[in-house]
């Protein structure tokens, strides 16, 4: 057995493997290699990279592309139609990508998967966790889910109902987890958190689609025994909402700023209207670059005194070929004072959720608490890397203690699905109760109803209805959104609500107007991928006539 | 096509569907929530926030706040409100316009969400639907005909409008005509076609009566109520479909025997049109004389007394052409005229017709001056459809004509 875990990022996909440390108890994570593609001197060559680029191209002829192959030829001249980046934003969505693409955004993702999993020769004896964002609602989790079920199919791994429920972590508390693993290794003195006053913690997780914060309590199970992660109590206290907001909106602000300078240096593009695969052509070689760019300032500033600007000469990295002539720019002078004013929307607070301080604040603010009633700040994701957010984060939380960086945020989150992983094979009763980030409702002709709240409930109130209208099937339409709690009244958070899906209910027979329904919706304690199911009775509290799960919601019959 | 400065524009590739952001949506949801609540200066300036802010990033919000705040939407200036919103967001956009067709009006669940953002749809200045849109469209409109009309017929419209899926939706809307009538639905498909492809209104005439005539007169009814033609030019081509058909008829079986989904159709399309054209309904009239055909005639005139029986501002027009055009006419094409003038002038017909029934009587009475045979000929005929012994009527007079029709057939 193995124990794996992948993060399945917005930009990125890594996988983790996890296994017994030297110490009693103790777990230590590593990333895998990935094989893949890369071009060296105008040839493709395979090689092993430890994340893989979450890119993949449909060519013409042939099967899906993905990774780093992918990304080289989605930036080739008529090339980009056929090619789809960040897709881990459509998720829950179920629509087709366009022609060429024809697919979901969880088929995509179960190309990441498979790919990933066949690397690493994956087989039904091993142990799998799959990290999604904690504020990702149930269609999203379905979706993941979905995705991990088909690359199985694909590579003929058979994966057991019983594992299906707990095949999810959040992210946020997977990076809490490798942070923590490592931590335990060190000796009692050297650890960075003090798990023994009960702290609570805030985990800043930034990849580059997704923004998710989860404030968690720790605590020792029974503190006499052995402190190690099987102890650990993981009290999730809070979630924000869904934020889809990351590094690569930091990429598209500066893309925009080289798109100028980029017509600037070839002022005949003026002339040009283009097509809608050139649009997605320049759009996508623009965000490449700006990706670059900030990789490079980053290492810059990597060597440079704090508070100190740096300046380098950008040139763009790939040529845009249009209407068979390259374009591009060279030599162009950027500081770092330069990009950080272009990114300061982002950086500098703002009441917005597009914003890295504002959703601090307004998560806090749910449990009337504020930064100073929280004992560590735990920077983790893709874009933890990045030192002008560091610093502005610094800024926020005010203290020199208590704010936990790593060398590698960017791998945390996988590490810390594999140390999951590795937690569940020698326990089938380890799991970590994270509640839902939303609340759920049902239309009603009338407005809308709480069936389930946010939270680790896990049944909701059976609420009483009455049928509009003679009928066998009853619709039902299901909105996620704010607790009801933190307003004054339900009508104020339906501007929260979104919608789900809709099921439609056989009811088994014809029932006239107004007859009595009971609409549950539950969800199972040991189901830590967090999806409900819904119970239907009709006329008579004890008549129950379906059950159903959540995979049966769908966006339209 | 797009200027290579507005690559990074606001929605162009971002716009795949409603939730992809949600607190952009929840913030939007929350500002036309207000919007629908405030005052009318509050209402001028979410808007501008919105179209000038947000721009199409806020339309995912506006779309799914359709559906959130339905109980709002009861009345025409708050859908107005939105659709007016939505065209704004989407003026120029393909991707909104995309966004807007795919989440807006076909995957939208709820109707009357789905109502305002087809408006909107139907009132974009320009339409950006690219062939793979289209393609993708009439395939959703073919599987939404089995099971859903109304959704079908909305695809259709914009279909049609874009010049595309002709030959599918006529094909589609000629099965509904053929089967049991449920719903409008087959009429305004039926519509669409003549108002979008004027240059096939023969053709699709031709198919629409066929169709009836297969199977249910209940069909045929709903036509005289529900089918119009979209403008005058509309009825030379309806006139030959009509008449090819009556032709056919003629041929086939022996005279007299009606043909019930021309005369739906004259009594309610082309009847409209001489209501709406009544000053230029001569020259339609001497078209429909050339035919020398029985049935066009009677229809015809069965049509021109429908309209002179509707209050419009040109039914003295009206008149004054039926009053010189009868002792004009071809004794064959004038019978069908005198015959009308009998029905109108019925004691017991149409007491709500106003000075039109003592017009009828005056005018029958100098035509019997005029034309004594053609009115002697008349009268018989009249007589004849009055005791339901010839194959035809007149105009319809209620739950009494059932009861003629039986006593026919014993």
């Amino acid at each position: 057995m193995t124990a794996y875990g992948i993060d399945l990022g917005t930009t990125t996909t890594l996988i983790a493997r996890a296994y017994a440390g030297l110490g009693t108890e103790t777990i230590n994570a590593d990333i895998m290699p990935i094989r893949q593609k890369i071009m060296r001197n105008g040839a493709f060559s395979e090689i092993n990279i430890d994340y893989m680029p979450s890119i993949a191209h449909f060519p013409h002829e042939g099967g899906a592309l993905v990774g780093s192959e992918a990304l080289t030829i989605s930036v080739s001249e008529g090339s980009v139609s056929h090619s789809v980046r960040a897709v881990k934003r459509l998720m829950g969505q179920s629509f087709l990508l366009p022609e060429p693409i024809n697919r979901t955004a969880a088929d995509i993702s179960a190309l990441y998967l498979t790919h990933v999993l066949r690397g690493v020769s994956f087989s039904s004896r091993d142990e799998l966790t799959v990290t999604v964002p904690a504020s990702f609602t149930a269609n999203q989790r379905r979706d993941t889910l979905q995705a991990l079920q088909t690359a199985c199919r694909t590579l003929g791994v058979a994966l057991p109902d019983a594992k299906i429920g707990n095949l999810l972590i959040s992210e946020p508390v997977a990076a809490l987890l490798a942070n923590l693993a490592e931590d335990l290794q060190l000796a009692e003195p050297l650890r960075r958190l003090n798990i023994d006053k009960s702290p609570l913690v805030l985990v800043y997780d930034i990849g580059g689609g997704t923004l998710d914060l989860t404030l968690v309590k720790l605590e020792w199970r029974n503190p006499a025994h052995p402190k190690n992660l099987s102890n650990l109590y993981f009290d999730v206290r809070e979630l924000n909402r869904y934020n889809q907001f990351g590094g690569e909106d930091f990429d598209i602000e500066v893309a925009g700023k080289l798109l100028t300078h980029f017509i600037e240096a070839n002022p005949e593009l003026e002339q040009l209207d283009l097509t809608d695969a050139e649009v997605q052509q320049v759009r996508f070689s623009l965000i490449d670059a700006a990706e670059q760019l900030k990789k490079s300032i980053n290492e810059e500033l990597g060597f440079a005194l704090p508070g100190e600007s740096i300046t380098l000469s950008f040139t763009l990295p790939n040529p845009i070929t249009l209407r068979e002539r390259e374009y591009g720019f060279t030599d162009w002078e950027i500081s770092s004072q330069d990009y950080e004013t272009w990114v300061a929307p982002f950086l500098t607070y703002r009441a917005d959720p597009r914003n890295t301080l504002y959703p601090i604040e307004s998560l806090l603010a749910r449990s009337d608490l504020s930064l100073n009633d929280v004992d560590y700040f735990l920077l983790v994701g893709g874009m933890a890397r990045f030192a002008p957010l560091q610093t502005a984060l610094q800024a926020a939380w005010q203290r020199d203690t208590g704010f936990l960086t790593t060398t590698a945020p960017h791998q945390n989150v996988a590490k810390g699905a594999a140390v999951y992983s590795f937690l569940k094979a020698r326990s089938d009763q380890f799991g970590i109760d994270e509640p839902a980030a939303d609340a759920y409702y049902v239309r009603k002709s009338d407005g809308f109803s709480l069936l389930l709240d946010r939270g680790s409930v896990s049944e909701g109130d059976k609420g009483e209805y009455t049928l509009t209208g003679e009928g066998s099937d009853l619709r039902l339409e299901i909105f996620a959104g704010e607790s009801p709690e933190t307003t004054n009244s339900l009508e104020s958070i339906y501007p929260s609500l979104v919608y789900q899906g809709s099921v439609l209910v056989p009811l088994g027979k014809k029932y006239s107007q107004g007859t009595k329904v009971w609409i549950q919706m539950l969800r199972k304690r040991e189901d830590y991928s967090k999806m409900p199911s819904l119970k239907i009775w009709v006329n008579t509290e004890t008549n129950l006539v379906s059950t159903i799960s959540y995979n049966q919601l769908h966006g339209k019959d | 096509m797009t200027h290579i400065r507005n690559v990074f524009n606001a929605g162009y590739a971002e716009l795949h569907g409603l939730n992809a952001d949600p607190n952009t949506v929840i913030k939007i949801q929350g500002l036309v929530k207000e919007m629908l609540e405030t005052n009318e200066h509050r209402q001028r300036r979410i808007y501008q926030e919105l179209t000038e802010e947000y721009q199409a990033f806020a339309l995912p919000g506006v779309i799914s706040a359709t559906y959130l705040f339905i109980d709002q939407l009861g009345n025409s200036r708050t859908r107005d409100m939105l659709a007016g919103l939505m065209v704004t967001l989407c003026a120029n956009n393909t991707a909104a316009q995309r966004l807007l067709l795919r989440s807006g009006i076909v995957d939208n669940p709820f109707e009357e969400s789905r109502q305002v953002a087809f408006a909107a749809y139907q009132a974009l200045p320009t339409l950006l639907l690219t062939d793979e849109d289209s393609a993708w469209l009439l395939k959703k409109a073919r599987q939404f005909a089995t099971t859903d009309r109304h959704s079908a017929v909305l695809l259709y419209e914009l279909l049609l409008k874009q010049s595309r899926g002709y030959k599918e939706a006529l094909d589609d809307c000629r099965t509904w005509f053929a089967g049991p009538y449920e719903t409008s639905a087959p009429s305004a498909l039926m519509n669409a076609l003549l108002r979008y492809y004027p240059q096939e209104i023969e053709a699709t005439l031709t198919r629409l009566f066929e169709a009836i005539e297969e199977k249910d007169t209940e069909a045929g009814k709903n036509i005289k109520r529900e089918v119009r033609l979209p403008d005058l030019t509309a009825l030379k081509p309806a006139i030959a479909a009509a008449a090819a058909r009556l032709k056919q008829q003629e041929t086939r079986n022996s005279r007299g025997s009606k043909v019930k989904a021309v005369e739906f159709f004259f009594e309610g399309a082309v009847a409209d049109q001489i209501a709406q054209n009544a000053d230029q309904i001569a020259t339609w009239s001497d078209i429909v004389e050339q035919y020398k055909l029985e049935l066009l005639s009677r229809y015809w005139w069965q049509a021109l007394s429908t309209a002179v029986k509707t209050p419009t501002s040109g039914q003295s027009e009206l008149k004054s052409y039926i009053e010189q055009a009868l002792p004009r006419a071809n004794d064959d094409f004038a019978l069908w005229g005198y015959i009308q003038l009998m029905f109108l002038a019925n004691p017991h017909h149409d007491k709500k017709s106003g000075g039109v029934k003592a017009w009828a009587t005056q005018l029958l009475a100098d035509l019997l001056v005029s034309n004594p045979d053609v009115y002697q000929q008349a009268t018989k005929q009249y007589e004849g459809l009055n005791s339901g012994n010839v194959g035809g009527d007149g105009p319809k007079q209620g739950p009494g004509r059932q009861v003629g029709i039986k006593s026919s057939s014993t």
